[in-house]
């Protein structure tokens, strides 16, 4: 593969800051000349097996970071075994393989310094190692191991099963994480994979053979992306790779499609979830577009304007820094492959919630209607973003895994730097064409969690349904 | 709270030692003092075009008066209001691509961090030169006020772990600074004013006690040029402030039990000795081996043999480490077990550690890990320069690393078996636990 060098968009910002800034010294310190920056190559190779590698070498430290993604994770659970990838990957790290003893892979992995672990997400399982450089051959091994022959030993998910059960009676005790775990579901619909949330029957009902089989199902070397950084060259690393992967001779298996869904009718509606608590937490939204949609970029800016950080956005200096109603106060939008969510999110105390619930909708309906942003406002957030990415290149692990992301997800080539080319040639009036499109303040759906005996105007719990919290 | 668990990190580090060969990346660091008296630490670390800043301030709210409790916390979200000279700080900061701008307040010191590119090394300097200089403006006050009200609303008195840590401390300590939470009562944040928080600032934030570290893309000479510009015109301050208030440790063991609506918990102390001290490298070394990992110890016994409990958790000293402190085991008992029976089974894994020492093998399995451990760390530019600033100002020193390194390596069974009976015992002991209200 050729090595693939540009010059980052950062060196062009700097020429084009449009901020001017009321104390000079300030507006002349800002406008400093970027440094030229040069992103690290990140190599692609096809394994034999089938595998595919994203490598990325940085020798600064002698330390390998490695993650086998695996096409399969959160929303491809039945309805039935939901929690099933949480509790997997809970367990592939410490769990054992068919060669050695759940306890005595650990103590392995402990004595040569190795961290192991896995996630989940939506749309992946991932195991995870960093090792030092001068063990890679050790422990290379013991994680190729795990991921061809992980044991999901029973005793061990056993006692996983016993720490999930616990943590769902805790899950109740704070308001910001009930609102969490039961908004998605109030906008995306309770069968939706991206919102629905295991409960005490679905985890019982889970055992080693469940999750054995569908990691057999699921997991083959066509459908496991190897994405690392290392001190040393792509070839010596791929030699690695091979090695520890000759004996995964395990057929192909089919990707999973990603399920379809009926989405709810974008309608507002209101509802309140009583939990005796000084604090209540007020959730507002409704649905966004999907990752692919052309004006994803011009959505990012806007809601950068209304509500990213809790200071400097709208909400956040009106909620927060005028009236001090709330310590978070923020809005976000979120985009999966089929659909996207943008939600405001503010915690206060109980007696102030229909303060600040006014507050969210006015500066929101203010924001969509009265269309005031200023050239100002709009370069500030164009700047802050732009500026912002270089961060994007602090670890090179990170590096290798946004590529391997942006291919899974279908991007074309030079995705990250046409995205912010976009923005930064992308004018106010473009930006404002769609304001209306995909903001939409009488769709809102609201829920706020909290305790009703806190609140002063008793007649403003008329306008919601009540709802009590399930019992776990 | 986020400031407390930043020092923890930092402490376990204390006990982490690399190879010599690792450590290469620190013998560029470069350590000097203004004339006022403030330090930087300055490493340079190329590859991409941005730098890390921490800027630490050798004042946490034990530092507070009795009137002042929680001052120093209001105090840190002061300081993003703006001064006279720079009206909008903290847009101004994002706005030129600051990540990670935040500010953090624990029981020993108050710590601002940000990341910018390295493009904006001089805006950095004027920006924050002129606010530890000047001080905020204090317009906006009382409407911060309701901000932290909210705050503690939601990390302590909606959260049954930032509960535990308030009712711990205000149980465990009877004359300590450290016996008040760092963010203060709602009575007590309510009653600050203006004219206190003024009066901290002139008390508390002096040169002398400000450790600056930086670690990025630095040209050094420059760097120095543009440090001793803009921060060598900050005046020195005299810092003879010094608050000694005697603990006492009379009727231990003590042990008390409160309810609240959340699931049972518990929280068993052990008094130790403040930092530096020969000591906390066993400290740190324990809170490893006892609770960090699936095979550490009493996770082992505690959750994975005996079932007691569903977790079990370590921390080397609470609240901080420069006054005498505690080092903590909490947990959450399993289904149908009582706290007091985790406590009890707790206790006496202790007590066979105490007499049976500590196998050879398990402190070489940990100190592959602490090692291995350090050695990732230096991969994030802000996780080093929080290392070098701490290091400064609570060692006095950055390359202490080096001697926490070498004392590391000396650990062995004997050290940790004598801590064990020297600590964890009775007349040390502490314990609080949460009941579940409404549940017998």
């Amino acid at each position: 593969m050729k090595p693939c060098f540009f010059i980052f968009f950062v060196v062009f910002l700097s020429a084009q800051m449009t901020a001017v800034w009321a104390n000079p010294k300030i507006d002349e310190l800002s406008n400093r000349q970027a440094t030229t920056f040069y992103p690290p190559q990140v190599f692609e190779q096809t394994l034999d097996s089938g595998a595919k590698v994203y490598y990325v070498k940085d020798a600064s430290l002698p330390v390998y970071e490695i993650s086998a993604f695996v096409n399969v994770g959160r929303i491809h659970e039945s309805e039935d075994s939901r929690g099933l990838t949480d509790l997997l990957t809970r367990l592939w790290p410490l769990g054992g393989t068919s060669n050695t003893e759940p306890d005595a892979l650990i103590e392995k992995f402990d004595n040569f310094g190795a961290k192991v672990g896995a996630d989940v997400s939506q749309e992946f399982l991932q195991l995870n190692l960093t090792t030092l450089a001068k063990y890679e051959n050790e422990t290379f091994a013991l994680f190729f191991d795990l991921l061809q022959n992980p044991r999901f030993d029973d005793r061990k998910l056993q006692i996983f099963k016993s720490k999930v059960l616990s943590g769902m009676e805790m899950r109740n005790e704070k308001p910001i994480e009930v609102a969490s775990r039961e908004f998605p579901q109030m906008l995306l619909g309770e069968k939706n994979p991206i919102a629905w949330k295991s409960n005490a029957d679905t985890i019982q009902s889970i055992t080693r053979d469940l999750i054995l089989n569908f990691y057999a199902e699921h997991v083959a070397p066509n459908q496991v992306t190897l994405v690392a950084k290392g001190p040393i060259e792509f070839l010596d690393f791929l030699q690695l790779c091979e090695k520890s992967m000759l004996s995964w001779s395990k057929p192909a298996v089919p990707r999973l499609p990603y399920p379809e869904f009926i989405l709810p009718e974008m309608l507002p509606d209101k509802q309140w979830l009583q939990l005796p608590s000084t604090q209540s937490v007020v959730l507002m939204g409704h649905l966004s577009v999907p990752r692919d949609n052309p004006d994803k970029m011009k959505i990012t800016v806007l809601n950068a304007i209304l509500g990213y950080g809790v200071m400097g956005s709208r909400l956040g200096s009106r909620i927060r820094t005028e009236l001090g109603l709330s310590y978070d106060v923020s809005s976000q939008v979120s985009n999966y492959a089929t659909t996207g969510v943008f939600m405001i999110s503010a915690v206060t105390a109980g007696e102030q919630v229909f303060a600040v619930l006014d507050e969210m909708q006015n500066v929101f309906k203010a924001f969509v209607e009265n269309d005031d942003i200023t050239e100002e406002e709009f370069g500030n957030t164009k700047n802050k973003i732009l500026n912002q990415a270089i961060f994007q290149y602090e670890k090179s692990f990170d590096v290798a895994w946004q590529r391997f992301l942006f291919d899974s997800y279908g991007y074309e080539k030079g995705y990250l730097e046409k995205y912010y080319d976009t923005l930064k040639n992308m004018t106010l009036t473009e930006a404002k064409t769609v304001l209306k499109t995909y903001f939409h303040p009488e769709q809102l759906k609201i829920l706020i969690v909290g305790d009703k005996s806190k609140v002063k105007d008793l007649s403003r719990l008329k306008e919601f349904k009540l709802r009590a919290l399930d019992k776990e | 709270m986020k400031q407390f668990c930043l020092w923890l990190i930092c402490l376990t580090l204390l006990s982490c030692h690399a190879a010599k060969d690792d450590l290469q990346l620190l013998q560029h660091v470069e350590r000097f003092r203004l004339p006022n008296g403030m330090t930087f630490i300055l490493l340079p670390k190329n590859g991409v075009p941005i730098f890390a800043s921490h800027v630490r301030v050798k004042v946490g709210s034990m530092d507070e008066s009795a009137d002042e409790h929680g001052l120093a916390h209001l105090f840190e979200h002061m300081a993003y209001k703006g001064t006279v000279e720079i009206a909008d700080f903290y847009n101004t900061l994002k706005t030129n691509g600051s990540v990670d701008a935040n500010a953090t307040t624990s029981y020993d010191f108050t710590n601002y961090k940000i990341m910018l590119p390295r493009n904006k090394l001089e805006l950095w300097a004027y920006m924050e030169s002129d606010r530890l200089k000047n001080g905020p403006v204090y317009d906006a006050f009382f409407t911060e006020v309701q901000v932290v009200l909210s705050e503690r609303n939601k990390s302590v008195d909606n959260n049954p772990d930032g509960m535990m840590m308030e009712a711990f401390l205000d149980f465990a300590f009877e004359n300590s600074p450290y016996k008040h939470h760092v963010i203060g009562s709602n009575a007590e944040i309510a009653s600050l004013t203006p004219e206190k928080a003024k009066i901290f600032y002139n008390k508390f934030y002096t040169p002398s006690r400000m450790v600056v570290a930086l670690v990025g893309d630095l040209d050094v000479n420059e760097t120095k040029k543009i440090i001793t510009k803009y921060f060598g015109e900050i005046p020195a301050k005299p810092n003879d402030y010094q608050k000694i208030t005697p603990e006492s440790y009379a009727d231990f063991p003590k042990q008390k039990t409160i309810t609240w609506p959340a699931a049972d918990r518990f929280w068993l102390g052990y008094a130790r000795s403040a930092f530096p001290n020969t000591d906390d490298t066993a400290f740190d070394f324990l809170s490893e081996l006892l609770c960090k990992g699936e095979n550490s110890f009493l996770h082992k016994k505690i959750v994975l043999e005996k079932k007691l409990a569903v977790s079990i958790h370590c921390r080397a000293a609470v609240p901080g480490g420069r006054l005498p402190s505690y080092f903590i085991v909490s947990g959450l008992p399993a289904k149908n077990i009582q706290n007091a029976q985790v406590v009890e089974a707790i206790r006496k894994e202790l007590e066979t550690l105490m007499h049976e020492g500590i196998p050879l093998t398990d402190i070489a399995r940990y100190k592959a890990k602490l090692e291995a451990d350090f050695i990732y760390s230096l991969e994030s530019y802000s996780g080093m320069a929080s290392k070098l600033s701490f290091y400064e100002s609570f060692a006095g020193d950055w390359r202490d690393i080096y001697k926490f390194r070498s004392e590391l390596l000396s650990v062995d069974s004997q050290t940790l078996q004598r801590v064990l009976k020297t600590y964890f015992i009775p007349t040390h002991e502490v314990v609080l636990m949460l009941q579940q209200e409404g549940v017998k």
